[in-house]
């Protein structure tokens, strides 16, 4: 009983242990490109945004200006 | 690679080190470029002309729809492509990408560039261009190419589309003219190709894809060039004899013209050693210059006719 108990704590030490490890940790030539595809998704969303947005004033014309306050 | 000792190889994350400039290769941007352009003169044919920021966003959009059939194509022709000198380079094949993220990658732009263009010109342009994603893609790519030595005459009408895709994003619907265009690209596709096809012979066949030069010989080929070169010259003058293009257009159209079955003629002609290598060459060059040409001219008279109305 005391034995299985002694077991079941240490398993529990083992996988807690597991969280204290550094995980996946990224070569650097993994960062530099996860970087730069980061930039570049960051870039052309922003990118559509401004776009998608100029072309609805565009679409709207002079409309857009028309509503109440 | 990650220190990940706690994982077992397979549970390993495989962590992507693709730049951006990998998944642009993806988009194949010269022939990207060439859908631009020819989308730009189908677009200008408009009698009025869109606001240049609908305009610029359609061309876009179109841009887009390329570059995702390219990235789609990349995808599937992973496996030929890497047995091929002249495209195993490319992202997959050099282990820089793997398929499923390109796969992805095509998927989403598809989407996304045929959605763009319904919301900013029309759904009927949106429509046309799903069809030449969809046709470049399964009909080309997946059942053609790798079927038929006629792959590229059937296949051609994918990349011949998008004139008739900007006029449409334009209008709203199609006409004679942007019909025009995409004939003479159509008919121009072919020749373009076999003669690359005869200069990569070796490639195809260690690929198995059954170009014409593996399938019916190389004399055949150099036969059909001609046909089609014959057939593409009086093509190529018809904006001019229809009416929607200049004196101008109708002179260089026809100078290229003869120059083209002059090429072709030569193609023909020398059928071995060096010299037939370098007639292939030409016709391949050419065949690029002749389109350029004679889209560039379209597209010159057309803007300069719309900052006359303007």
């Amino acid at each position: 009983m005391v034995s299985e108990m002694i077991d079941a704590g240490d398993k529990m030490k083992e996988r807690a242990s597991l969280f204290d490890r550094p995980g996946v940790v990224l070569t650097e030539e993994q960062a530099r490109s996860r970087r730069a595809r980061n930039i570049a998704i960051g870039v052309t969303i922003a990118l559509l945004a401004v776009l998608f947005y100029a072309v609805t004033l565009v679409k709207f014309g002079a409309a857009v200006v028309n509503r109440t306050i | 690679m990650s220190d990940a000792s706690y994982l077992h190889d397979e549970q390993a994350p495989r962590i992507s080190v693709a730049s951006p400039s990998d998944y642009f290769a993806l988009l194949k941007p010269r022939v990207m470029s060439l859908v631009v352009f020819t989308a730009l003169a189908g677009l200008l044919l408009a009698p009025t002309p869109p606001h240049p920021l609908i305009g610029f966003a359609s061309l876009l959009a179109i841009a887009v729809g390329a570059g995702a059939s390219g990235a789609l194509n990349m995808w599937y022709d992973a496996d030929i492509d890497a047995l091929m000198t002249r495209t195993r380079k490319r992202p997959i094949p050099a282990g820089r990408l793997d398929p499923e993220t390109a796969l992805a990658f095509g998927l989403v732009l598809a989407t996304l560039s045929v959605f763009t263009l319904g919301y900013v010109a029309n759904w009927f342009a949106a429509a046309l261009l799903a069809f030449t994603i969809l046709f470049y893609v399964v009909i080309y790519t997946m059942w053609l190419k790798r079927w038929t030595p006629m792959n590229i005459v059937i296949g051609g009408a994918a990349g011949a589309l998008p004139p008739m895709v900007g006029y449409a994003a334009a209008t709203g619907e199609i006409n004679l003219a942007s019909v025009v265009l995409f004939a003479i690209i159509f008919m121009w596709t072919p020749p373009h190709f076999w003669s690359l096809a005869l200069l990569r012979s070796e490639d195809y066949a260690r690929a198995g894809v059954p170009m014409l030069p593996n399938v019916a010989g190389e004399d055949r080929t150099r036969l059909e060039i001609l046909i089609y070169a014959l057939a593409l010259a009086p093509l190529g003058v018809a904006p001019w004899l229809m009416g929607f293009a200049s004196l101008a257009y109708g002179l260089i159209s026809i100078g290229c013209g003869i120059a083209l079955v002059a090429v072709a003629a030569m193609v023909f002609r020398r059928r071995e050693g060096d010299a037939a290598r370098l007639a292939a060459r030409r016709m391949f060059l050419f065949s690029i210059l002749y389109l350029f040409l004679l889209f560039l001219v379209l597209v010159v008279e057309q803007t300069a006719h719309i900052f006359a109305l303007i």
